[in-house]
């Protein structure tokens, strides 16, 4: 009796999960989603990305295809942060850098960024070749394979295995060490360095973190900026020219 | 018959222009009396030189005539090098014919204009009259400094009808009066120019208007008409009429100086001539005769143009007092502010209007624009300035507008900070300043289509804009899970770290097992005795039991096992050479290494050669015997 009361409950359990599974099915939303895109419905296909990234469905093509949606629905600053974010999980994306490009045009805001020192801008080119994770991944498995060759290193009986052994080693450290560095500032560039997106059509930039302060300059929506610090609800910026001011948090948001 | 001579005409003339003083009835009249004398002129041949007036003033003209009566040739004339020579030499010549016998007279003229003070002397210029040289007679001209009452009394000449022109003095005067000779820079001075008279005006004109340097000036209508009052000076009775009014602006700040006004007036005097010129020269003395000037040419009235200059004043002008605040922009008197913006909401690209409205009494004209803080992404536009102001006595009131364009170009909620407008207030010598409420302009999204010609896009951008984002991706997505292997997380570093800690304990294991394996040759070596001792008694529990084969063989297993223990060398590895080879490396003496092979040899041949060899016995002991003396000496 309790053994069938048992399987009934597991039996409830899986039906009711997988009805509830073909519901939200993460999948189907999204071909719902590009659907509506196609049929120029824009509104429909960002409710339906929203929802989508709201379930925790983190997708690059996601945020890709809603900041198209958003482009289209002629918002260009939540387009710029949907391919931002896009960017932020597949960074060498042709796609993605090029419609974050032409979304970037509509930007009022044009300014000379400060030029980067040149080893800090291989590492950022390098770093968007891949995802964090991805560098991460590679990054232990060259650790990995750094013991091992080490390993064989010290145990190896014979002369030979031990020479090629320690060459091993040698370019594996220097393999790891870069692959650290990169990992690093990749880790940084997508999870430490916060970055947003100023949503608001202007926003005044204030030298102080309250109403009080000095204007120091405007900024305009779709406009990219560095997050440094945060005090009550005011966020410490810098933008691409080196300029650094405070501005309201509801203004911005993080990519 | 009436003898005419042009020249002593011309030369009378000149005398007469020089004193100018005479009236046209008497010049016509002492024509005629000079052409009457000049008859007692003798006829002898002369070369004289005369110069219309011996003393001029710089800039005036100077006519020198040399004249020759009879005929000349090569006249040379002197030079003038303290002259402006302006005309000639003229030539002229006159014939005269007198009871049948001619005289001529040549003439050479010169306009000269002097142009330095001083005494000059003009040389002789000379001439050929037949074959004789004639030289004239050198003259000297005295010019003395220029002044202003000389040169306005030969404009006076001009024509006009009274041909006589003085100063005023104290019957007419033009005077100057201020309200104020102390004031702030910026501040209003009402000027007031007066004429006083006690005589009879008949016309008044200004000559020269003040040019108020370091003032800006600023005009009270005047009726056409002068309005003559009644005012009592000194116990005098004048009749005071204001010529001009005027406010005055200082602009800078020290001892300015307003200057005088000159005027002129006709006035019709009861004059005396004689007093009033004295002359040496006899014709003058003649024509100012009383038998002249009274009964028959006039009524003992005169009119006189009288030529007026006012006294310049002088004005002390203070600077303002510092710590002016941000909005004073030139403004002192007293004044309100508005400010207004003419819409408060607006779509982007639409233009709006923002009105600063002064009014007050002061220095109305000379405020500047309220100082604006126009958000940048605002297109500003010069302001557009209106006056409207009046001017009394009192001062100038109006007011000033300024109206600056503005077109935001983006959206959003724009402040516009106006510095408040501060001006200096004359009652209180204090800075006041009208505070301002900050306006606030809502922009709302303009035409889309505007905006992207607006953003500055480059033609690179401009092209640009041309394409299509790339359409949308539509392979099913990866989905990625924000968790998972991130860098700088626990799962990180124990990944990062397991390799590491694997090969540590790999290291540490391989050495242990070093260790160890060096541990068990040393037990064996120690324990070689002992395990040899073992495997002798059991064979000597075979040789009692009388069990050869077993017998041997664990005598054999003794010997080499101690060997093979002792020195670790694998019992498939030994034989006898190569124990004898390790026991001669352990130094052991050469008789014992032979006592052991020997040993071995016995149990082989007993092996093999059965009953034939040793007795069991003997081999067993002699075993012992080897195997304790290699102990004692291995140690």
């Amino acid at each position: 009796m309790k053994k069938a009361a048992s399987l009934l409950f597991m039996l409830v359990l899986f039906f009711s999960g997988f009805a509830n599974s073909a519901e939200k099915n993460p999948l189907n939303t999204y071909h719902e989603a590009n659907m509506a895109y196609q049929k120029l419905d824009f509104e429909k296909s960002i409710k339906l990305y929203e929802e989508l990234i709201q379930n925790k469905n983190i997708s690059a093509s996601i945020y890709y295809n809603l900041g198209n949606a958003y482009f289209k629905n002629g918002n260009f600053s939540k387009a710029i942060l949907n391919y931002e974010r896009a960017l932020k999980i597949t960074p060498d994306d042709e796609e993605v850098n090029f419609n974050l490009k032409i979304a970037s045009l509509k930007v009022v805001d044009k300014m000379e960024s400060v030029p980067e020192i040149f080893y800090k801008k291989w590492i950022n080119k390098f770093a968007a070749f891949f995802s964090s994770k991805t560098w991460t991944i590679l990054l232990i498995i060259f650790v990995w394979f750094l013991f091992t060759a080490a390993s064989f290193y010290f145990i190896g009986r014979s002369v030979r295995i031990k020479k090629i052994a320690f060459v091993l080693m040698l370019v594996l450290l220097f393999i790891s060490a870069g692959t650290g560095i990169i990992a690093a500032r990749s880790n940084a560039i997508t999870h430490i360095d916060k970055k947003g997106i100023i949503m608001s059509s202007s926003v005044y930039v204030k030298s102080s973190p309250d109403e009080k302060g000095n204007d120091l300059f405007i900024l305009h929506e779709g406009t990219k900026v560095e997050i440094l610090d945060n005090l009550n609800n005011w966020n410490k910026i810098r933008i691409a020219n080196g300029g650094i001011g405070w501005m309201p948090a509801e203004d911005l948001t993080i990519i | 018959m009436v003898i005419f001579s042009i020249d002593m005409f011309k030369r009378i003339s000149n005398f007469i222009e020089m004193k100018s003083k005479i009236s046209k009835y008497k010049t016509i009249l002492c024509v005629f009396l000079i052409a009457v004398i000049s008859v007692s002129n003798s006829l002898a041949e002369e070369f004289t030189a005369t110069v219309s007036s011996p003393a001029v003033s710089v800039g005036d003209q100077v006519q020198i005539t040399f004249s020759l009566n009879a005929n000349g040739k090569n006249f040379k004339a002197p030079s003038f090098p303290d002259f402006n020579v302006l005309m000639g030499p003229n030539q002229s010549t006159q014939m005269q014919i007198i009871n049948g016998s001619v005289s001529q007279t040549l003439t050479f003229t010169y306009v000269l204009q002097a142009n330095k003070e001083g005494t000059f002397k003009i040389g002789s210029a000379e001439i050929y009259a037949g074959n004789t040289k004639f030289l004239s007679n050198p003259i000297s001209i005295i010019v003395s400094k220029a002044s202003k009452q000389q040169s306005g009394a030969a404009q006076g000449q001009g024509g006009s009808n009274p041909s006589a022109s003085v100063e005023g003095g104290k019957n007419v005067f033009i005077k100057a009066k201020i309200d104020k000779s102390n004031v702030y820079q910026g501040e209003g001075i009402s000027v007031t120019y007066k004429l006083y008279t006690k005589v009879t005006l008949l016309n008044y004109s200004v000559n020269k208007l003040p040019s108020f340097n370091g003032f800006w000036s600023q005009e009270i209508n005047m009726p056409q008409q002068l309005e003559f009052r009644n005012e009592n000076i000194d116990g005098v009775n004048f009749k005071v009429a204001d010529i001009k009014k005027v406010i005055l602006f200082p602009q800078r700040t020290g001892a300015l100086s307003i200057d005088p006004m000159e005027g002129e007036v006709i006035a019709r005097v009861q004059v005396k001539r004689q007093q009033q010129q004295k002359s040496n020269d006899p014709f003058d003395q003649f024509f100012n005769d009383p038998f002249f000037s009274n009964p028959f040419f006039n009524n003992n009235v005169q009119d006189i143009k009288v030529t007026l200059k006012s006294d310049a004043i002088k004005v002390n002008v203070r600077d303002l007092p510092s710590g002016a605040p941000a909005g004073f922009t030139g403004a002192v008197g007293k004044f309100t502010c508005d400010i207004s913006l003419d819409k408060k909401e607006i779509k982007a690209h639409d233009a709006v209007n923002l009105k600063i409205k002064i009014s007050g009494k002061g220095n109305i004209r000379l405020i500047d624009a309220p100082k604006i803080e126009f958000p940048p992404d605002f297109e500003t536009y010069d302001p557009k300035e209106n006056v409207s102001a009046t001017a009394t006595v009192g001062g100038v009131t109006g007011t000033k507008t300024f109206e600056f364009l503005l077109i935001p170009r983006n959206a959003g909620n724009y402040k516009i900070n106006v510095t408040p407008f501060s001006f200096f207030d004359l009652e209180s010598k204090r800075y006041q300043t009208i505070p301002s409420s900050e306006l606030t302009l809502k922009v709302g999204r303009g035409n889309e289509t505007e905006t992207t010609v607006i953003s500055g896009a480059s033609q690179t951008d401009v092209q640009m804009l041309g394409k299509d984002i790339r359409f949308i991706k539509t392979k099913d997505p990866e989905f990625s899970s924000d968790s998972g292997l991130q860098f700088n997380t626990p799962l990180f570093y124990s990944m990062v770290i397991t390799p590491a800690l694997l090969f540590v304990g790999l290291i540490f294991f391989k050495r242990k097992k070093e260790a160890m394996a060096g541990n068990v040759k040393l037990i064996r070596s120690q324990r070689a005795n002992k395990v040899a001792m073992k495997r002798l008694s059991a064979a000597k529990k075979y040789l009692s039991s009388n069990e050869r084969e077993k017998f041997l063989d664990e005598m054999f297993r003794a010997l080499w096992g101690f060997i093979s223990d002792k020195f670790q060398i694998p019992v498939s590895d030994l034989s006898k050479e190569s124990a004898a080879l390790a026991l001669q490396q352990r130094n052991v003496p050469e008789p014992l290494i032979n006592q052991f092979t020997e040993t071995v040899d016995h149990c082989e041949f007993a092996r093999f050669a059965g009953g034939l060899a040793e007795s069991n016995e003997s081999i067993y002991n002699k075993g012992i015997d080897v195997i304790s003396r290699l102990e004692s000496t291995l140690g």
